[in-house]
Formats: structure tokens, sequence, C-alpha cells
């Protein structure tokens, strides 16, 4: 393959230019932050205004009158102009003290809360919203099956709200003027109503778009003056360039990269506004630099660390994605590569980068990528093109676009500008499927029977597994009823026009890409603590089948009182018996059995948009799994009653765990090309791997193996569990210590307390366990 | 019979250990980061032929088997006084006066508590615990044999050695390189690197401290040093109360003594090793870590020179 495009002097010792220090500190002290509840004021003024306008164009009218009339940031150092939110809220329940932030943002979607604050002038006007409050969407399915919730057996939910990965270079090639051009064409052919409303959305915020550079262009100048800055007039030129035809240089592909991200930002209540293949989509704009001698890879990695900065957010899950194969199965490393993985360790900006590789990936990107990641900066992870690649063509994803995909927001595989992507859409948890098989199929937290068919005993290990199988059908068979009518009606409650514009065939097709417009249309499904059903499956065959050692019956006796007063029997199965996470053979070949029979359960269906299903094992969630409010009983395995489940592919929380090999074995014995949703794998290890003398070239061992044995993507966090500790209690001392969860990256001081306690036994477990 | 006793020559204990068709070991570390170059895998071998009051890993000097118990992970639940004929309620989380280290309280403890260190492994076995993580090794990892001592051990160490190397895995050799000549010479060619500790280079000193004269040990490094120097790291031990300022100079006169240039490693003494005492029931050795950062300050200074290399943590 191909890697003539990889300079050597990207191999050279780069220099953070000095301004990144002095800039560092404004956006950590918030200095530039775009208010959110300017959007919702704006927001709320044109549902006012626009009540009976088709909801595609009240959701373009607000992009466009925020960028019209809110002020760009800027700061003296800045190298970029454009808003900023800083403090958004990513993912419920992660921390709550920026949750009134993506609320206000939102109030269309959120309604209205006394307790913002905010000034209350401003409150006046949110007050729309507590006499209007929005209409939530129903759908009949969700009542019909409300089992499936409130028995915590899963969560079908097909509308994720944000998570569609563009196509940016769809506007980098065309510019803002030869955009609106399109859509001039476009107009003047035949359209329906529909057609015309959603032309003329993308058109109105294409317009302010372009109205948002020439602001920008005149604050620019104005603080240029104001601060003696030369720098701040190529910004100044830059987007006035933008206004008037397609970016030229590298610096104006960022700038005009950076406002199509913001119209997705101002778009999504959502937090996974992701970027693709950043390194792919700026290459040509670098490299006719390159040619034409008016850049250099220093010139170029400046650049990036100043747009490093000015996304650099408090909490992140807005992933760039560098690396990987070409869509003509070329090697796309290039310099931007190296030069991104370089710019995060080097100036210390958190943000999600990730990095596509690939057996024949060069050397020297393998290691800027174990550099990147042991800087602990990011959820970003590895992913391994040699398992996504064959996965995606697995479910008839043609091989060019297959090799074009990236994740988005944490670790969601899609293809830029070619998926409508619903994602998270399943959270199916199996051990709440044992628990019913095992306990004649009445809830252990409640009481209250949910199968009263399922019988008390069995004469075979096989036969209760083939009924837990057969529920697992019927819960997916449910599950699907609700996902297809929310796929039906998304484009009822969430238009996105923005994102069909960035969607290839948007314009033309003039049609949404919520409503099955793109070419694919994948629904992700997902699965929640794989570690615990197996550990339980395990363990229940031993106890009662194999060894027999049990009945049924004083099984579910000890269950069914949390393993009160059998404290020695419970220990020999947590310390004792082989579980998920040892590299026992026998374990992994459970946890590929269960991963598969999950991954069929999906085969005979169709989304409603006649496309996939993409497996997706993934993390647990708050409704799941958290123990301030038990879903799961107690298991065979040793898990207590409202005891977390695990996270996605670590191991249970309870018992013994082996090293980080073991728990990588146990992973890669799943066949992962059955997972193309993706598999948000963050493990944990002893910081002392990455350190000293052989700590980085550890590091691209660890990385290449886990690949090698057939990995899919990957995340390590190299935590210390005292310092989190001293975190906690000093977090004045900690404010930039970042850890890397299940979705996304965050400050570990912004989590709540019992999220901190959670990634400090996590740190705990694999302390001197490398 | 397997010999323990300091006073045998080298020559005795290798002649004897010969006999033995499998290897006893105490542990297998996988991941190990410590232990060489890049990811390893460690294998300690029990049984050393030192005694050294600092040891690390005080359940690698007997040959036999020993019983470790880890009060804290004891639940009391009583199921070693099941299969026990001497262990009471009272003992539960210790160690019977008259214990033979059996094992079979370890075999039943739920909890994990007690663990026999101290297994028989065949040279397959070993093999294929360290192709276990070979994938994970890359072009710098591999196996570390450690202890206890691997020589003493050594027509076993000779053939997990050879199948090793026969797969193309690295291997490396923590040694205290108290040996006889013949093993000295027969190990060089097997292995890729060997890291020789360097205890005490007065003859004395080195009796009262670690119950052996050095004689072989400084042999077998000069043997290295001359023969395969590439191939030789030297660990220093850096011991409070017993490596001061006139024993580093010692150290330094015999470095530079040598034929070639030497790569060293300082390896500072740290007290993690005190909660084996405890479990094996013993009395943990006491020396004051405060003083560690001195004492390396110090061997930095006086080992200072152009045909000393310091090698940085792995």
């Amino acid at each position: 393959m191909s890697t003539s495009s990889l300079t050597q002097s990207t191999q050279e010792k780069l220099h953070v230019p000095p301004e990144i220090a002095q800039l560092r500190e404004r956006i950590y002290a918030y200095e530039d932050e775009t208010q959110p509840w300017r959007r919702g004021v704006i927001a709320t003024q044109v549902w006012q205004e626009l009540e009976h306008e088709p909801l595609v164009l009240k959701k373009a009218e607000v992009i466009a009158r925020c960028f019209e009339q809110i002020k760009p940031a800027l700061l003296p150092e800045d190298r970029f102009a454009g808003f900023v939110f800083r403090r958004l809220q990513v993912h419920n329940g992660v921390s709550s003290e920026d949750a009134w932030r993506r609320q206000i943002k939102h109030p269309e979607i959120f309604g209205y809360n006394p307790n913002w604050p905010i000034p209350e002038e401003i409150h006046n006007i949110f007050t729309y919203w507590r006499d209007h409050p929005p209409k939530q969407p129903h759908n009949p399915y969700r009542e019909k099956h409300k089992w499936l919730t409130r028995y915590g057996i899963a969560n079908p939910n097909a509308w994720i709200g944000g998570h569609t990965l563009p196509d940016h270079n769809i506007l980098l090639e065309a510019g803002i003027p030869g955009m609106i051009k399109h859509i001039n064409e476009r107009l003047a052919q035949p359209t329906d109503d529909c057609q015309h409303a959603q032309l003329r959305a993308m058109k109105r915020i294409l317009e302010a778009m372009r109205t948002h550079c020439r602001i920008c262009v005149q604050e620019a100048n104005t603080v240029a003056i104001a601060e003696k800055r030369g720098h701040l007039q190529t910004v100044a030129e830059n987007c006035a360039q933008l206004a008037d035809g397609p970016p030229q240089t590298l610096a104006q592909s960022l700038q005009l990269l950076f406002f199509s991200n913001c119209a997705d930002i101002l778009d999504t209540d959502g937090d996974a506004t992701s970027f693709g293949r950043i390194d792919q989509l700026l290459q040509p704009f670098y490299e006719n630099e390159l040619k034409d001698g008016t850049i250099t890879p220093q010139r170029a990695f400046e650049l990036i660390c100043f747009f490093l900065a000015k996304n650099w957010r408090r909490q992140t899950s807005n992933n760039m994605c560098v690396g990987g194969i070409r869509p003509d199965g070329s090697d796309g490393t290039n310099d931007l590569s190296i030069l991104f993985l370089k710019a995060l360790p080097e100036t210390n900006i958190s943000c999600d980068l990730s990095a596509r590789v690939h057996g024949n990936a060069p050397e020297s990107y393998w290691e800027s990528a174990a550099s990147a990641m042991s800087a602990g900066l990011g959820r970003g992870g590895i992913y391994n093109d040699d398992v996504t690649i064959p996965a995606l063509e697995r479910k008839e994803i043609a091989s060019a676009d297959a090799r074009d995909y990236a994740p988005l927001g944490c670790v969601e595989v899609m293809i830029p500008g070619r998926t409508s992507f619903r994602t998270m859409c399943f959270s199916l948890n199996p051990l709440k499927v044992l628990e019913l098989v095992i306990n004649h199929g009445t809830c252990q937290v409640t009481g209250e029977t949910v199968w009263p068919d399922i019988p008390d005993g069995f004469s075979s290990f096989e036969e209760l597994h083939a009924e837990y199988r057969r529920r697992m059908q019927e819960v997916v068979d449910a599950g699907i009823e609700i996902l297809h009518e929310d796929e039906r009606t998304e484009v009822q409650h969430s238009p996105r026009p923005w994102l069909s514009l960035l969607s290839h065939g948007g314009i033309a097709d003039a049609l949404d890409l919520s409503a099955g417009q793109p070419k694919y249309n994948p629904v992700a499904v997902s699965i929640i603590g794989l570690a615990d059903v197996v550990n339980a499956l395990y363990a229940l065959q031993r106890l009662v089948f194999h060894e027999q050692r049990l009945r049924m019956e004083q099984l579910r006796t000890i269950l069914n009182h949390d393993w009160a007063g059998q404290p020695t029997l419970r220990q020999e199965v947590l310390n004792r018996f082989p579980r998920y996470g040892q590299g026992d053979p026998r374990i992994g070949a459970l946890a590929a059995r269960e991963a598969s029979g999950f991954a069929e359960c999906f085969e005979g269906y169709r989304t409603f948009y006649g496309d996939r299903f993409w497996p997706l094992i993934f993390g647990v969630t708050a409704e799941m799994a958290d123990c301030h409010e038990p879903r799961t009983g107690a298991s065979p395995a040793g898990k207590l009653k409202g005891e977390t489940l695990a996270h996605s592919l670590q191991p249970s929380p309870q018992g013994s765990r082996g090293c980080l090999s073991d728990i990588l074995e146990d992973n890669c014995a799943v066949d992962f090309s059955e997972f193309p949703g993706g598999i948000s794998n963050v493990q944990e290890c002893d910081r002392r791997f990455i350190t000293g003398a052989y700590g980085l070239n550890r590091l691209v061992d660890l990385l290449k193996g886990y690949c090698g044995k057939g990995g899919m993507e990957l995340s390590v966090n190299f935590l210390s569990a005292d310092e989190l500790r001293r975190a906690q209690q000093r977090p004045e001392e900690y404010p930039n210590l970042m850890v890397r969860l299940f979705g996304l990256s965050a400050y570990f001081v912004s989590l709540d307390k019992n999220l901190q306690e959670k990634v400090i036994t996590r740190a705990l477990n694999m302390e001197n366990k490398v | 019979m397997i010999p323990n006793d300091p006073a045998l020559s080298p020559a005795t204990a290798c002649a004897v250990s010969a006999e033995a068709d499998a290897g006893r070991i105490f542990d297998i570390q996988r991941m190990s980061i410590h232990d060489g170059p890049g990811t390893r895998t460690s294998v300690f071998f029990k049984g050393c032929p030192l005694h050294c009051t600092w040891c690390q890993n005080p359940e690698g000097i007997s040959s036999y088997p020993d019983l470790l118990v880890d009060k804290n992970r004891c639940i009391g639940c009583g199921q070693c006084t099941t299969v026990c004929p001497v262990i009471s309620t009272d003992d539960e989380s210790g160690t019977a006066q008259q214990c033979v280290i059996c094992g079979r309280c370890a075999d039943v403890c739920p909890a994990g508590a007690r663990y026999l260190a101290g297994q028989r492994m065949s040279v397959s076995e070993i093999v294929q615990a360290v192709q276990r993580d070979q994938a994970f090794y890359g072009t710098q990892g591999g196996a570390t044999f450690g202890g206890g001592e691997p020589l003493w051990q050594w027509p076993f160490l000779r053939d997990c050695l050879d199948r090793l190397g026969e797969l193309g895995i690295h291997t490396a050799l923590d040694t205290c390189a108290y040996t006889e000549e013949s093993v000295i010479a027969e190990v060089a060619p097997r292995v890729n690197l060997i890291m020789a500790d360097l205890k005490i280079v007065d003859r004395d000193k080195h009796a009262r401290w670690t119950g052996v004269s050095n004689d072989p040990i400084l042999k077998a490094i000069r043997f290295w040093n001359r023969n395969c120097p590439d191939k030789l790291w030297i660990s220093l031990p850096l011991v409070p109360g017993i490596h001061w300022a006139e024993e580093l100079l010692e150290v330094r006169a015999f470095l530079l003594s040598l034929e070639n240039p030497v790569k060293i490693r300082l390896v500072p003494y740290h007290s993690v090793g005190s909660i084996k005492y405890e479990q094996l029931g013993r009395q943990p050795p006491d020396f004051d870590s405060d003083a560690v950062d001195y004492i390396f300050e110090q061997a930095r200074n006086a080992l200072n020179d152009e045909r000393i290399e310091f090698l940085p943590e792995p």
C-alpha cells in the first residue's frame, strides 16, 4: 500500500505555538463561551413567530438566526472564529452540573425549567415553554411493550437525536456559494411542498452562514485592531473567502469545517456532532499549499493546535478520525494524520481523536496513535480496519463505502454522508432475561410476573438455554415494533436540514435525512452486560447441572434472597469459578456464543427503511443498571441485586479478573465482524505500563496484538487509583484530569460522586495487574 | 530431594536439581513491565542459593512449597478447618505451627485467601504459559526467568530456553549469577538477555548479608562481560544500611575492572515485599525506605564513568 503522502518532516520535532499556553488558560476559564441560552431565546422566538411553518423550516430558521444574531467567539490568540459551546452536558446522567446548559439551548425539546441559573428577564422569555410544553413523540408500541423497560429487560429507542455523521467534504468542495447555487438549480426543477420546504430550509442556513462569515470578518478586523494582532487579519481574509467561494487553503478549510460543525451543534440537542475523517477531508488543501510552497508541516501543525483549542469542551463526544484505508483500498495515512495525533499530547488539549489502523499502517503512525492514546486526553480510540470494513461489507455496504467509515460521537461506526444512523437502540440486558427464565418468569426486583408460562425446572442446561434464547427473541420481536415506529415518525419531530445538506444526494432528493434519504439506513442495536450473562450462565451450568450442587429451586431461593446467608458459596463463585476477563477459553467460547446469539436475533428483520440492523456492544445506561434504581436482581455469578453491570466489554465489577491481556483475549473471542455498529471497548491499565524507556513500544505492541487477534475498537485508561482519590478530595488541584468512560471522555472532577467512585473502583481493579 | 542449603556449592546444587523432571515454579506474571524490555511474561523459579536479607520474593527462597495467607481476604467460613487436621478455628486466618504445607486448605478456600507457592510444572506448561501473550510481545518483549534463582534448576531452565528459542520468543534471565562455570558458559548462547545481580562486591560482607560467597557471582559476570557483553545488564540493588559510599566505590572499581563497558540498572530497595513476609507468617525486613533516594543519587555520582551506561527503567 502506498504511504507516499507521508513526508519525513512530520517525524521531526514540531513546536507548539507559544500562544497556545495563553489560549488554553482563557478557554479553560470559559472566556469565550457562547451562552447556550442565546440559542434557546432564538428558538423561542422562532417557535412563536413561525408557529404554522413546517418543522424543518423552523429548525433551519433557528440555525440561521443564530448565525446572524449571535456574536462569534474570537479570542486575541485564536486562528478561527465561531461559536463555542464549551460546557454542554454529554450523555444524560454523566454530570448534573452542566445539565441546564443543554436544556436551555433546546427548550423546544426539554421545555421550561424555573431553576435555570439565568437572569430573570431571560427567564421571562422562556416561560413561553411553560405555557406551551413541547410535545414528546408518541409511540403506541412503547406503551404496548412497556414491560421491556419497566423490568429493565431492554430499552428499544430508535430516535437518538444527533448521531449522524455528515460528509463535510460536500461543503468543502463546493463552498457556501456553490451549495446555494446547487439548491437554486434544484429549486428550478419541479418539487412538491415537502421538497420545497426542505430546499428552502437548507438554503436559509447556507445564506445565514455566508452572513456569519461576513460578521466574522468584521469581528476579526475589530479585534485585530484593538489587540494589535496581525494574524486576525488573516482570520478575516479567510472568512471573507468563505463568504464568496470555496476554501483555498488549509486554514480556510479548517474554518469552514468549524462553521459546518457549528451548524450541526446548533441543530442538535445531542452531543455527538463529529467531523469524520478529518485528515482525508483536509489533505487536498494541505497538498496544494505544499506544492505552492505556502505551508510547511510545522505551520500546518500550528493551525491544528489552534483548531483543537477552538474545539475543546469540558466533556466531549465529538469524534475526529485520522488514518485508515482509502475508498480505493490504499493506505490513507498522511502528514495530517500524524500532525493531529501529535498535536493532542503536545498541546495537552483534550478532544476525541480516533485513529483507524490496519496491518499495513506505517510504524510511525502506530507510534503516534499510541502516544496520543497514552496522553489520556479524550475518548478516541483505535479502530481496526481489518475487522471493521469486513463487518460493514457483511451488512451489504459497498466496499468503497465501507473503507470510508468513521466513528461518530463515542464509538458508533458510520459512513459519512451515506448513513442515517440510529444508534444505541436496544440496550438489551441478557442477564435480566436469564433472571426471568431462572425465576419462572418473575422479576426478582418487583416480584411481578412477566412470563407466567416459563416452566419451574429444566431437565438440562441446554433446555434452559433454549428457553432463554426463545425469550431473548421474544424481547427482540417486541422491541422491533417500537424501533420501526420510531424510525417512521422521526422525520415528523426531528428533521435535520443541515445534515441532509451534507448527505450525498440530499439536495437532488430534496428529502430529509431522517426520512430515509441516505444510501444506508441502518439501526444499531446494542447489548449490555455481556460479561455478566456469560459469568451467570457458566455458574448456573456448573452449580445446577454439571456438579449438581444445587437444585434449581435452591438456586432460585438463594438469588431471591440476594445471596443472604451464603457467603461461602458466593465467595467460591466469585473467586474460584472462571469468569469473563481471565482468558479462560471456556468463558471466551461462551462469550462468543452469547454475542452471536444476540446478533442472530436481528438477522430475520429489516429496518423501517429496508436496511440491516447493525449489532453494537455498548456500555450500560443509567436506566438499566445503575445502583440508584436496581432493575437487575442477584445473579448466579455472585452479583447482588442492584450492583452495576459490566461496562461494555469490561469484566464484571464483581469477582476476580485477569491481566489486561486476559481481558483482551476474552474480548477477541467475540466475532466482531458481527458488530458493525461499534463496540465501545474501554479498558483500564496501570499507568506504569506506558512509562519508562519501553512504555510507548509496549502500548504499540499491545494495540497491534489486540488488532492481530481480531479486536475492533480499543481505548485504554491509564489511571492511578491514588491519583483519582486525591483528585476527588482536592478537585482544585486536578482540573484537567481526563478519564474515558464508556461513550465519552470527561474531566474526572466534573463527574457525579457515584460515577467517580466507579472509575476509582475500575482503576483499583487493574492496579498492579497490568 | 531438592537442595536448599546455602552451604552447598553451586556445582552440587545444579547436579542435584538436574534430576528433577519438572520445574518448581512459584508464580507466573503476565504483562510484566519491570523484568526486561517490552511486555513480558515473568516465570519465577522456586528456590534460591542466596538468602538476601532484603529479598522481595521471600516465597521464592525455599525450594519447597510455601503457604501464603492473606488475612484480609479471609471471610472466616471455616472451610480450611474441614480439610486440615492441624489448623484450628483460632488460627484460621493464619498458618498452624504444625502445618506441613500440603496445600489442601488453599484448594478449598472460597475467598482465595490461601495460596500455595511452588507448583511443579513441565517445560510444555511453561512454554504454553509464555505463548499466551506472544501476540503482545512485539519485537522487544518475551519471557523472563527469575525467582528465586532460575539457574538453580538449570536443566529444566535449559529446556525451557531451547523451546522458546525455537519459537523465536525473546528470553531474559534475571539471576543472582551464583552458579557453576559450565552453566555460565552454557546459558550465554541460549538466552537473549542476562540481567545479573551484583549485590555486594566485598566478599565477607556478601556472605554476611546473603549467606554465600560472591566468588562464583563475580566470575560469572566477568565471563559474560567478556564473551557476550551486549547481552549483559548488571543490576545493582541499593539497600539502605548496606550500600553506602564505600561499597559503591568497590562496585565502581569492579565494574571498571571488567574487560568491556557495562550496562547497569540501579534497583532501589522498596518495601512492597513486606506483605509477602506477613502472609508467610515471617518478620519482614526493616530497612529505611526514606533513605533510598539519597543512595540512588550517591550511586549515580559514584558510578559516573564513560564505561558505565545507566539503563533507564524499563
